[in-house]
C-alpha cells in the first residue's frame, strides 16, 4: 500500500539535513534537497555518495525553498533549531505546500504544538526525530520518533509510521508533553 | 528599503563560517558591554589572540553609552582596528534597540576613517542571549541601509560561529533580497 508519500522535501543540507536525505534516499524515496548555500549543498551531495554510492540518482537539489516545498508529499525541516526560523520555515510550507502534505519538524528542542500553530494546517503537522546510523547522531538506534501534538490526526502518525517502515527504522510515537517531561 | 535596491549591494555583504579573530579585514567587530571589559565569547577571544594592549585602550576610553561603538587598535590581530559594538551594559542583556543602534555605529566608524572591510559576529548571540534569527534580520537590514547609502566599504563580512548560524543569516539575507 502506498500511503501518497513519494516525494519528500528536506530543507536545510547542513550535518543533519544531509543525513535525513541519505535515509530518504536510500529507502528509494524522490528527494528534493533545498539549502541557500550552494556551497553546502555540494557538500551534502559529496558526503551522500561517499556513505551511499547509488542514493544519488533520487536526489534533486533546490536553491529555492519553494520550489523544494511545492512538489513534495512530506516535508522535513533541518534549520538552525530555533523558534523563530522555524516558524520562518512552517510558514512558507504553510503556504506553498500540497494540500495534504505532510509538515514535519526534526527539532529536538523547539515546540511541534507551536509550529504547528502559525499553520492552518496543524492535523498535518508533526516531530519527526531522526536517529541514523549514518548520520551525525552516531552510535544510536536506527529510530524515528514521531512526536505528536493534540492536533495531530491519526491518519498523519499512520503515514508517517509506514514512511518509517519504509525506511527500516524502528519507529517510536510520543506525545509531545510526554517527551518533554521525559527529558 | 526597497528589494531592488538590496539586489544591487547583495555582493557586498559576504556570511560565512569560521573564526572572527583570524579574518584579515581592515577591522572586526567586538560584541562588547558598553564598559569596555573583554570578558567572555568574542570579547575574550578577541583579548586572548590581540593581546592586552586592546583591552589597555578600551579602558582608556572607559564606558560607552549602550548603542554606541567604539574604535581601538587591532593589537596583535590581522585586522587592524577592532570596533567594540556595545550592544549589552555588564550584567543586562542585547535588545533590538542596542543592537540596531551599535551596528549602525560600528559602521559609521567605519565609514569615517575610510576602511574598506569590517567583519561583524553575531552580536548579542552568545551570553547576552539574543536569538539568532532576529540579530541577523537586525544586523543585515544595518548592513544593507548603511551600503545604500554609500560608504567607503566595500565588503562587510558576517563571520559565524557554527553551520547553524551560517544557516540562519544566509536564509535571512536571501529573504531580504526579496
Amino acid at each position: 500500500m502506498t500511503n501518497g508519500i513519494q516525494t519528500i522535501a528536506v530543507i536545510g543540507a547542513g550535518e543533519q539535513g544531509r543525513a535525513i536525505a541519505c535515509d530518504v534516499l536510500r529507502a528509494g524515496y524522490r528527494t528534493l534537497l533545498e539549502d541557500v548555500s550552494e556551497s553546502r549543498l555540494q557538500q551534502a551531495v559529496d558526503w551522500i555518495a561517499k556513505v551511499s554510492a547509488d542514493a544519488r540518482s533520487h536526489l534533486v537539489l533546490a536553491s529555492e525553498i519553494e520550489e523544494a516545498v511545492r512538489e513534495a508529499d512530506l516535508i522535513v525541516e533541518a534549520v538552525a533549531d530555533e523558534m523563530e526560523m522555524k516558524i520562518e520555515m512552517f510558514t512558507i510550507f504553510d503556504k506553498f505546500a500540497k494540500p495534504n502534505a505532510i509538515l514535519a519538524s526534526s527539532s529536538h528542542s523547539v515546540s511541534i504544538a507551536e509550529l504547528a500553530a502559525v499553520t492552518f494546517c496543524p492535523e498535518r503537522c508533526i516531530g519527526m526525530r531522526f536517529n541514523s546510523e549514518n548520520g551525525s547522531r552516531d552510535g544510536q538506534a536506527n529510530a524515528l520518533e514521531l512526536v505528536t501534538t493534540f492536533q495531530t490526526s491519526q491518519e498523519t502518525v499512520a503515514r508517517c509510521q509506514e514512511f518509517g517502515r519504509r525506511m527500516g527504522k524502528e519507529i517510536m510515537v510520543v506525545p509531545e508533553r510526554e517527551f518533554t517531561e521525559s527529558r | 528599503m526597497s528589494q531592488q535596491s538590496v539586489k544591487q549591494i547583495a555582493s557586498r555583504v559576504a556570511i560565512q563560517q569560521g573564526d572572527l579573530t583570524e579574518m584579515d579585514t581592515d577591522a572586526i567587530v567586538n560584541a562588547a558591554n558598553n564598559d569596555l571589559v573583554l570578558g567572555a565569547g568574542v570579547a575574550g577571544a578577541i583579548r586572548r589572540k590581540g593581546g592586552e594592549a586592546i583591552q589597555r585602550e578600551c579602558d582608556a576610553i572607559g564606558s560607552i553609552p549602550l548603542g554606541y561603538a567604539a574604535i581601538t587598535s587591532g593589537g596583535k590581530l590581522k585586522a587592524r582596528y577592532v570596533i567594540h559594538a556595545a550592544s549589552m551594559g555588564l550584567g543586562t542583556l542585547t535588545t533590538a534597540e542596542t543592537l540596531r543602534n551599535s551596528t549602525a555605529h560600528a559602521l559609521r566608524l567605519a565609514a569615517e576613517r575610510g576602511l574598506k572591510t569590517i567583519a561583524f559576529p553575531a552580536v548579542g548571540t552568545g551570553i547576552a542571549g539574543f536569538p539568532m534569527k532576529e540579530c541577523a534580520e537586525i544586523m543585515l537590514h544595518e548592513a544593507a541601509e548603511h551600503l545604500q547609502k554609500g560608504s567607503s566599504l566595500e565588503t562587510i563580512y558576517f563571520v559565524l560561529f557554527d553551520e547553524q548560524a551560517t544557516g540562519v543569516f544566509e536564509r535571512t539575507w536571501k529573504r531580504l533580497q526579496g
